[in-house]
């Protein structure tokens, strides 16, 4: 093995290993690993080769879900120059960026933004005849942006697609499916389908819960949910339980300004008034 | 090291492998000797796909 041959290995070890700490909720460690990836890569190829822009792209994905969405954001536009440059500009690789772009758009708020490049992404992708997978993950993403736009038709369709490709391609336990239903979920509570909604966030939670056990953070988005749905059926107990639940899941592993934590923190604070209101004790 | 001929080789290679798609499907990892291509590594393109809508208090 020559000595650029590897260099590669090296950083593909730490990618494979950064990556898997993404994946079980360690982001610190992804952090460092990644890290150490890029500047082995940017030393040995120079920063603006593709290896260290691929390393970015899976940084800014770690730093996504630690809640550090402005860094995310500024590794993402620093790669995606590269990325069409090398490979074109309508690559996979670049539907890719634009992909996780949208997705940063999307939990700073930014919903016509996030729509922007995430459709950009998905054209690129349908243009080129991708994978159905591949196109599948793209119109999943997209969903949660068109039904905070307020297109819950849409977005109900976009999901219905995505659903039945991930079903059929990768069975019907796979992440891919648990976070289509977490979404699905969620329009059905805002079309006050209560226990539509209810079923299907649970069968969301189940899901995921059997692939990343019961403490990973990544659970907490779904308890968030299934708490508004129970708070919308009186259940002010359970969702409780719930909030204060996902809040131990987050406490420590994301930033202090991270959507869910934040969102999670907001629907503790009105469960509380509304409790105060009523006389009753929230549990603790 | 120049970065162009390295990007090159790689860009053959990533054009070449069948990328997973998915943030969760399997990685790949292709470490090729081939001729005229010293050494390679296919990466997988990794994706934050999983927008999640969260429900807040006071919305319908």
């Amino acid at each position: 093995m020559n000595v650029d041959a590897a260099v590669l290995a090296g950083v593909a070890e730490q990618r494979r290993v950064g990556t898997t700490h993404r994946l079980t909720g360690d982001y610190a460690a992804a952090e460092t690993t990644l890290l150490a990836a890029i500047a082995a890569a940017s030393d040995a190829f120079g920063d603006g080769d593709v290896s260290v822009a691929v390393l970015r792209n899976d940084l800014a994905i770690a730093y996504k879900y630690a809640g550090r969405l402005a860094e995310a954001e500024s590794l993402y536009w620093q790669a995606l120059p590269v990325l069409e440059d090398v490979l074109g500009p309508a690559s996979p690789w670049v539907a890719t960026v634009l992909h996780n772009l949208g997705g940063i758009r999307h939990a700073q708020g930014d919903l016509a933004g996030a729509e922007q490049v995430a459709r950009r992404g998905l054209e690129i992708r349908v243009a080129l005849g991708d994978h159905d997978l591949a196109v599948a993950a793209d119109r999943a993403a997209l969903a949660p942006i068109v039904d905070g736009l307020g297109r819950l038709d849409e977005a109900e369709a976009l999901l219905r697609q995505a659903l039945a490709v991930f079903v059929a391609e990768l069975g019907a336990d796979h992440y891919e499916v648990a976070v289509a239903l977490h979404n699905l979920a969620a329009t059905a509570f805002r079309r006050g389908d209560l226990d539509e909604a209810e079923a299907t966030a649970h069968r969301s939670l189940h899901v995921r819960a059997a692939i990343l056990g019961p403490d990973h953070p990544e659970l907490a988005s779904t308890l968030n949910n299934l708490a508004a749905i129970h708070r919308a059926q009186g259940r002010l107990d359970t969702a409780a339980d719930e909030l204060r639940r996902a809040l131990d899941l987050l406490t420590g592993a994301v930033e202090a300004t991270h959507p869910t934590l934040v969102a999670v923190r907001d629907g503790l604070a009105d469960l509380e008034v509304r409790a105060a209101s009523a006389g009753v004790l929230v549990p603790k | 090291m120049n970065t162009n001929k390295s990007n090159t080789n790689r860009k053959r290679v990533l054009r070449n492998v069948a990328v997973a798609g998915t943030a969760t499907a399997a990685w790949v990892l292709t470490l090729a000797a081939t001729p005229g291509v010293a050494s390679v590594v296919a990466m997988w393109d990794e994706k934050s796909n999983h927008n999640e809508t969260l429900l807040r208090p006071g919305r319908p």
